[in-house]
């Protein structure tokens, strides 16, 4: 009797296995222009000032319109002004903005820009991403002054230069310098000259400010609502925007629902009449909706699946400005020898990694930063133009390399350890390269997991060996990936510091011209790429899943989901 | 008269004094009346002997066990060499659980994971014997005053969140060279006894009070005698249940554990990580999440055989 | 009785008030704060955001000032839902996840206590063994399989009910199932476990003797008497499951509570893991207050109180 009843079972268990998930496609009502996007997570915020992250930029593109707007192919364009004249040295934007409507019919002025960006700038608003502002002149400054009472001063510092603290009620509390006071309606380079134009002085030249100002942190917000109602994103009917699309829903972790937006200057060229964002988290929860007909796009899509459903045309591979690396300690033994750091870069196999492993697309990284980045050409590309750094899977100069640091063979090369954070993904490329340097170089490592936040203070605080890292771009420009690089930076959790990267960096901030810029970044490119403070290994990309009804999706390589000219069909 | 072949008369005692003389010392052997002598133990041994599902757990136990130790020896492969040529292949001779998302082979690793897998649950099995009976039972034996703090100290560790400790734990054994094993115990061993200790007390709780346990007590049996003679054998059938449960939950919890970085890191696997890791490619390679399941199913199925007929066995009514 | 409420009540008072200054601080040592990001954020405006949230007041004031707010009730802001308050978040979450809870709870009962009665009375048949089994499916299939496998056969195979999401009864079912799993297994084995030492009991052959039917002696005589441990199961339980299962909540797409309990924590939004630590803590005593009190109900010769020798 047990025997068959277990027979039993065990048939169930394989008929669900391998019969059950059928995917039954989804049968859709000739063209109603809607569609059901998985956003995967719950935003934290909708507030523009303070967003932070790729989800809350997917709410903000919806629901407002910046100065600029970009393309699909990432180029900004006209929205919120519809010209701007630039200054020679590059520093001095005017802005003309076109007639448009706030949801609450008040017209979207100049003035709404100049308090949204001094607004995110505000020390006492505390926002994330004020640090998108920087460019602006005196904006870090004011972001990092000190208020008293009304007024905002810079901090004191004392005869070597160190800024100044009081001990207060138990706490550090900065010292005011009552003789320099920054004044935000002077000393912040944002103006609106007229109700219809915007002046902008920039710290420096800044070749990519025209795609900030599609930024999320950039887009304006209604000063008569928010300046009365600091809790004005907290209540849906408080929520004045501008963008394409209305946000008229949002039940916590569960759903937002966003209609067409009436009032919206461009309303002619928005096709779709709905939109509903999911927050389902779980992979392949989402993979299950998708087929059984509950979603039409997907922002994730589970690893092992990738393959089949890219070959059945439900999942997409789109590019992504982003770069998977190991970071070394530089500072430690043996990492301290860059002919140990390129030997470990040079023995791992990253075609091997990409076709087996990720399986996503993703391209092995040769050099750091990744494909998708405009060069100063017309139509070139930064990494064509900046070629390969090192041969992928070299095995033969990383022994050499390696014997002449002193270790042939990988004889008296200490156990070190590779620490990751927290993924499957991470740890089976974590378990790949430990043996491809086991096999290749007869060097040991062991491998350690860590819980998120304890993975990023041991990374910070160089409280490690090698370690697993990411970045994705901020900003379509190559500075985003080669700043964080300079000596002491906040993400250069190496240790490695160079005089001559630094003062490229500097120079090519300085650049207005953008031939001579982009050679300055090419150089600085190449002093990282033979220090090896890093081991680049993928450039990321990002899968989706969709459906073959939505017509003009666009993810920009950021990341950050436009639906202003998507439609179903 | 012929006297009775089994009394002697010692000489010079005339048996016509009437007086009976004491039985010589070897007489008490022809006095018994049972059989073998039988103890609470052999007894037990000696039921669940007739219990056939009892004695299948067993064999299958002493099977895992062989095979945790001795299958990873034997096997053609090693836990962690990779094939990046061959990943995820289906089920084979050569491969008889496949192979997984690196191409190692998945029946080595099931086996090689039973080792820890195997010592997390006997030592969850072994900690609520040890502080969930004890504990539980000394709170509703002395009741009153004493329950009430006992009980308020298993709220307070129920309520403290269990990932804020087990993060903290990492962080404190990081480098410190403790066996990675024995972080898993100390975690488990922080909550796992408590549904244990809640059960045994209320089960005590109404036992303490019921003829039996007060007879002990009229007598004046001592207090650790009456609990752990009397009335925790009374309450082994819950106790044997809620260990038999707990154990799976306790080898889910490592896999749990070692996703955090507390235990056994990569590239050895438990049963609890090869499953959870297995789960996120079901769709298309179900086999990498089926054996190991169906090795932890193997084994509660096993314990939970021998379990039923050790509580049977210990049962001190059911003794014949 | 009366003293053993009041004195019960301020002891529940105060395990909840240990708990949340015990994790107050352990939550404090944990390595990274709400700010850490992979982007390291400027060090002015980590400054700027703890001056917002006060964190950069001494920590003895901070937890003065938290356990003062928590008197009121007002469990404070979160640090990464800036718009929303723990109020609002235990407000939205905790419906959902105790809707579940009510149906998981039901499940876990009204499929346990008949399966374990069942399996005790036909001990060592078939039907115990099928009881077994089933139990011990539910014990060893954990959760996240066994979520996995009901959506693969009921949602995407046969069809019956939607994948995943929330707001419709049908959607309910699922997760509701993969709750009571375990508990359904846990409560059938206890019962049958404990009806077989009932069964055997004087009392239950003498009611057998007086010629009661089976169903009156089981129902009326043997029950009552195998549901402390099914009630001692239950008080955890239903604290547990009334405030969601982060596994059951990330699966099926649930906007409950639960999966609070492990990203405030990933987050390090140290308002929310107090505001829900301590909602569930007080929810845990509560519950096991009631068990107390049922025991008593359930076997009168159950007190609390010392006798006093007359």
């Amino acid at each position: 009797m047990r025997k068959a009843l277990s027979l039993v079972l065990i048939a169930v268990f394989l008929v669900s296995f391998f019969g059950g998930v059928s995917v039954v496609p989804s049968v859709k009502a000739a063209v109603a222009q809607e569609v059901t996007y998985n956003l995967g997570t719950e935003p934290a915020t909708i507030d523009p000032a303070v967003s932070q992250g790729i989800p809350e930029a997917n709410v903000m593109l919806q629901t407002f319109d910046g100065l600029t707007r970009l393309d699909n192919k990432n180029m900004p364009q006209p929205a919120i002004a519809k010209s701007w004249t630039i200054s020679k040295d590059r520093k001095t934007y005017i802005f003309t903005l076109r007639d448009a409507f706030w949801t609450n019919g008040t017209p979207v002025t100049a003035y709404d820009f100049e308090y949204a960006w001094k607004r995110a700038l505000s020390p006492e608003l505390a926002a994330v991403y004020a640090y998108q502002l920087y460019y602006i002149y005196g904006g870090e400054a004011f972001n990092t002054s000190i208020k008293v009472g009304s007024k905002y001063y810079v901090q004191a510092v004392d005869a070597k230069g160190n800024p100044l603290t009081k001990k207060e009620g138990g706490k550090d509390v900065p010292v005011a310098d009552l003789k320099k006071e920054i004044d935000p309606s002077k000393n912040v380079g944002v103006k609106a000259l007229t109700a219809k134009t915007l002046k902008v002085y920039l710290q420096s030249p800044t070749a990519y400010f025209l795609n900030l100002t599609a930024f999320p942190t950039l887009m304006p917000v209604c000063k008569a609502v928010v300046s009365t109602n600091d809790k004005w994103a907290a209540d849906l009917t408080n929520y004045v925007t501008n963008g394409p699309f209305k946000l008229t829903q949002w039940s916590h972790n569960d759903k937002m629902t966003f209609v067409k937006n009436p009032t919206y200057w461009d309303k002619n060229a928005v096709k779709l009449t709905k939109i509903t964002y999911l927050m389902v988290t779980d992979e392949s929860t989402a993979l299950s909706m998708f087929q059984s007909g509950q979603m039409d796009v997907g922002s994730t899509v589970p690893l092992s699946e990738l393959p089949k459903l890219v070959a059945s045309g439900d999942a997409q591979i789109l590019p992504y400005l982003g770069t998977y690396y190991y970071q070394m300690n530089v500072t430690k033994k043996p990492f301290n020898d860059v002919r140990v750091r390129k030997a470990l870069n040079l023995a791992i196999d990253r075609k091997a990694i990409v076709t087996s492993i990720t399986k996503g697309g993703q391209v092995p990284a040769l050099a750091y930063v990744p494909n998708g980045i405009a060069d100063a050409a017309a139509g070139s590309d930064f990494r064509t133009v900046g070629g390969t750094f090192y041969k992928d899977d070299d095995i033969a100069t990383a022994k050499a390399l390696l014997a002449q640091a002193g270790y042939p063979n990988g004889k008296g090369f200490p156990t070190f350890t590779l620490l990751f954070n927290t993924s499957n993904a991470h740890q089976s490329i974590a378990e790949a390269i430990q043996q491809m340097w086991k096999k290749n170089l007869g060097i040991t490592c062991t491998l350690k997991v860590e819980e998120w936040g304890v993975y990023l203070d041991d990374r910070n605080n160089l409280n490690y060996q090698v370690a697993r890292a990411g970045w994705i771009g901020d900003y379509m420009d190559p500075n985003t990936f080669l700043d964080m690089w300079l000596t002491n930076g906040g993400n250069n959790g190496t240790g490695w510091s160079n005089k001559t990267y630094d003062a490229l960096i500097a120079k090519a901030k300085a650049t207005v011209d953008p031939k001579a810029r982009m050679a300055t970044l090419h150089a600085a490119e190449k002093i990282l790429m033979t220090e090896y403070p890093i081991i680049p290994i993928y450039f990321y990309t990002n899968p989706v899943l969709i459906t073959k009804h939505v017509k003009n999706f666009y993810q920009s390589t950021l990341g950050f989901v436009d639906w202003k000219n998507a439609y179903m069909g | 008269m012929a006297a009775p072949t089994t009394w002697q008369f010692k000489e010079g005692v005339t048996p016509d004094a009437g007086s009976f003389v004491p039985a010589p010392k070897n007489s008490g052997e022809l006095e018994q009346i049972t059989g073998r002598p039988t103890t609470y133990w052999s007894d037990a041994i000696r039921r669940i002997r007739r219990n056939k599902l009892a004695v299948v757990g067993f064999w299958i136990i002493i099977a895992l066990f062989v095979i945790a130790i001795f299958g990873p020896m034997v096997s053609p492969y090693s836990y962690e060499d990779q094939d990046l040529e061959n990943t995820f292949q289906s089920p084979t001779l050569q491969h008889p659980f496949g192979t997984d998302q690196l191409g190692r082979d998945q029946m080595t690793r099931v086996m090689y994971g039973s080792r820890i897998s195997l010592a997390v649950g006997i030592v969850c099995a072994a900690l609520n014997f040890l502080i969930g009976v004890t504990y539980g039972g000394i709170s509703a034996y002395f009741g009153g005053r004493v329950d009430d703090i006992m009980m308020r100290i298993v709220d307070i560790l129920y309520g403290i969140p269990t990932l804020i400790i087990v993060i903290l734990l990492t962080v404190l054994f990081k480098d410190k060279g403790v066996s990675p094993l024995v972080n898993v115990f100390i975690a488990i061993g922080l909550t796992y006894w408590l549904p244990m200790a809640r059960i045994v007390r209320g089960e005590i709780l109404s036992l303490k009070e019921r003829e039996f346990a007060l007879a002990a007590k009229t007598i004046g049996a001592p207090n650790n005698r009456i609990l752990f003679k009397h009335l925790i054998p009374n309450a082994m059938g819950p106790i044997i249940v809620t260990v038999t449960l707990e154990v799976p939950s306790a080898i889910f919890t490592e896999a749990f554990l070692s996703y955090i970085g507390l235990g056994v890191s990569a590239p050895v696997a438990s049963w609890g990580v090869l499953a959870s890791d297995g789960t996120e490619a079901i769709r298309s390679f179900p086999y990498l999440v089926l054996f190991p399941a169906l090795a932890i199913c193997l084994t509660m199925f096993a314990f939970n055989f021998l379990g039923d007929g050790l509580r049977d066995a210990l049962d001190p009514r059911l003794r014949q | 009785m009366f003293k053993f409420i009041l004195q019960r009540v301020l002891s529940m008072i105060l395990v909840i008030l240990i708990v949340a200054s015990a994790t107050f601080f352990m939550m404090r040592l944990l390595p990274s704060g709400p700010f850490s990001r992979e982007k390291k954020l400027p060090a002015q405006i980590i400054k700027n955001l703890e001056a917002r949230y006060h964190l950069d007041d001494p920590l003895w004031k901070q937890y003065v000032d938290y356990m003062g707010n928590l008197l009121r009730f007002n469990l404070g802001p979160s640090f990464k839902y800036t718009d929303r308050t723990v109020n609002n978040i235990i407000n939205d979450g905790f419906p959902v996840s105790a809707i579940l809870g009510v149906v998981a709870v039901i499940l876990a009962v009204g499929i346990g206590i008949p399966l374990g009665i069942w399996g005790a009375l036909k001990q060592n048949g078939w039907q115990d063994n099928l009881v077994m089994f089933i139990a011990l499916l539910g014990v060893s299939v954990p959760n996240f399989i066994m979520a996995v496998l009901l959506m693969f056969i009921f949602a995407l195979g046969l069809h019956l009910v939607p994948a995943a999401g929330w707001g419709s009864v049908r959607q309910v079912i699922l997760p509701a199932f993969t709750l009571a799993g375990y508990p359904i297994a846990f409560i059938a084995r206890l019962v049958r476990s404990s009806m077989l030492e009932v069964l055997r009991q004087e009392y239950i052959t003498t009611a057998r003797a007086k010629g009661l039917s089976e169903r009156l002696v089981i129902f009326r005589h043997a029950l009552r008497n195998i549901l402390i441990p099914v009630v001692t199961v239950l008080g955890p339980l239903i604290a547990a499951v009334f405030t969601g299962s982060f596994v059951v909540e990330k699966i099926f797409a649930i906007p409950g509570l639960g999966r609070y309990y492990v990203t405030s924590i990933n987050d390090r939004d140290y308002t929310v893991i107090l505001g829900v630590t301590i909602f569930y803590s007080a929810l845990l005593v509560f519950m096991n207050f009631l068990v107390d009190l049922t025991y008593a109900w359930l076997d009168p010769r159950i007190r609390y109180v010392e006798r006093k020798v007359s």
